[in-house]
């Protein structure tokens, strides 16, 4: 949290994530390329090595874009997002591999450098046929390389989480190049419907769970709105299972009420949104006494949402009460790290 | 043909004076714009290079100001 900076905070989760991701990308560019020996017969050696790249990079990158609104929508897929940000080096550096591979294959062998060659290569921007889908694709890999090269806590904390995360939304911005880049790139040369019907597919698919997951918040942030007192009724305490949490949406404040302590009889309410990178701290669950983010592991008291020391995070805290069975809190917030009584359950009331 | 050449030549300046600041940055300078650097890692400090790389009138700007925006949001 706020030590001494680690290369990567390695954990059993991280590394076999990352051995999944590997294997995933290796398979992959395998599978591409032996397919793509009988599907693009014309195809040279090189040029399958290069489209296997760029369709592992673009298939990640789809994997990366699809998570966000899943995980907001189920906390099922959870675990895909913790540790997405390596999966965003590795889009960048086969990318960029890809990258290479083309600058290579079309620019290099002349009088000129390869990149002088690529730059001053003749364009016709009002022209499909002559567009210069390179740059688009030059531009999507620089967006990336940013991305991943910003990708450590050391800059996510010294550029501030919210100029990260505006710099981290480039990644939309990069993904509509990528798409114009195939689409006026290997689409011109590959006129099968079947490559279109793809591309359209993948946008889809995107696009479709960014509107469901939206609207899924929309929805849940009204029926807030239409409760809204100075308590409001958050569900009966049977529905909150001991050392986890439900998180209600009240105005502007995403609260995240756990239950804890022995036998789950306690119930404090902290914000939902972990200082660290914005993560939905009320689907984590409580390990070690302590409110624990499901992104990276981030951890709070639930009493007085502070991280315990050496580390200095706070949040803030809610007055939480539970009446005739049914939990209630108040969505005025208190300072961060303010200390709230946590509400009792009495034994009567004693249920899961 | 002229142009790309001095975007590139731009480029390349640009880059070659990041790698330069950026040797000087991550094994110095560093923690005068984050005193939680210090005690760091080398595979720390080798893995935000590239962003310094890309990134030096930012780090430099900070060196200036004698600490970065951390904390600046709350």
């Amino acid at each position: 949290m706020s030590v001494a900076y680690k290369a990567v905070n390695w954990n059993r989760h991280k590394l076999v994530y990352d051995a999944l991701l590997l294997v995933g990308i290796i398979f992959s560019i395998g599978a591409f390329y032996t397919a793509g020996r009988v599907v693009f017969s014309g195809a040279t050696d090189e040029t399958l090595i290069m489209r296997a790249l760029a369709f592992t990079a673009f298939l990640l990158l789809h994997i990366i874009l699809c998570v966000g609104p899943l995980c907001r929508m189920s906390p099922r897929f959870l675990p895909l997002l913790y540790n997405r940000r390596h999966m965003g080096v590795a889009v960048f550096l086969v990318g960029l591999v890809h990258a290479v591979f083309a600058l290579l294959q079309y620019s290099a062998g002349g009088v000129l450098n390869p990149l002088v060659a690529l730059l001053a290569r003749g364009t016709d921007i009002t022209s499909i046929a002559q567009f210069p889908f390179e740059f688009l694709g030059l531009a999507a890999i620089m967006i990336l390389f940013l991305m991943a090269a910003t990708s450590h806590d050391f800059w996510l904390a010294n550029l501030t989480p919210r100029l990260w995360k505006r710099l981290h939304m480039l990644v939309y911005v990069a993904y509509a190049l990528i798409v114009a880049h195939v689409a006026i790139g290997f689409l011109q040369d590959e006129r099968r419907p079947v490559y279109l019907f793809l591309l359209l597919a993948g946008v889809g698919v995107i696009a479709g769970l960014h509107v469901a997951a939206g609207f899924m918040q929309w929805r849940r942030d009204a029926r807030s709105r239409r409760d809204d007192k100075s308590f409001v009724d958050v569900c009966p305490v049977s529905e909150i299972i001991p050392d986890r949490a439900r998180v209600v949406f009240v105005g502007e404040e995403s609260i995240a009420i756990f239950r804890h302590g022995v036998g789950g009889k306690l119930f404090s309410a902290i914000s939902s949104v972990c200082a660290h990178q914005g993560g939905p701290l009320g689907e984590g669950k409580i390990i070690d006494g302590c409110a624990t983010c499901p992104w990276h592991g981030y951890q709070y008291r639930p009493e007085d949402a502070q991280s315990p020391p050496p580390y200095t995070e706070r949040l803030k805290t809610y007055d939480v009460r539970i009446e005739e069975g049914i939990v209630r809190v108040n969505p005025k917030p208190h300072a961060p790290g303010t200390r709230v009584e946590p509400a009792q359950l009495a034994s009567l009331e004693t249920n899961v | 043909m002229e142009a790309a050449l001095w975007i590139v030549r731009g480029a390349a300046v640009y880059a070659i004076i990041g790698v330069f600041f950026s040797v000087w940055f991550v094994t110095r300078g560093i923690g005068r714009v984050d005193p939680a650097t210090t005690g760091s890692t080398w595979g720390f400090r080798a893995m935000i290079t590239p962003a310094c790389c890309a990134l030096w009138p930012l780090a430099f700007f900070w060196l200036l100001r004698g600490r970065s925006w951390k904390g600046s949001e709350s």
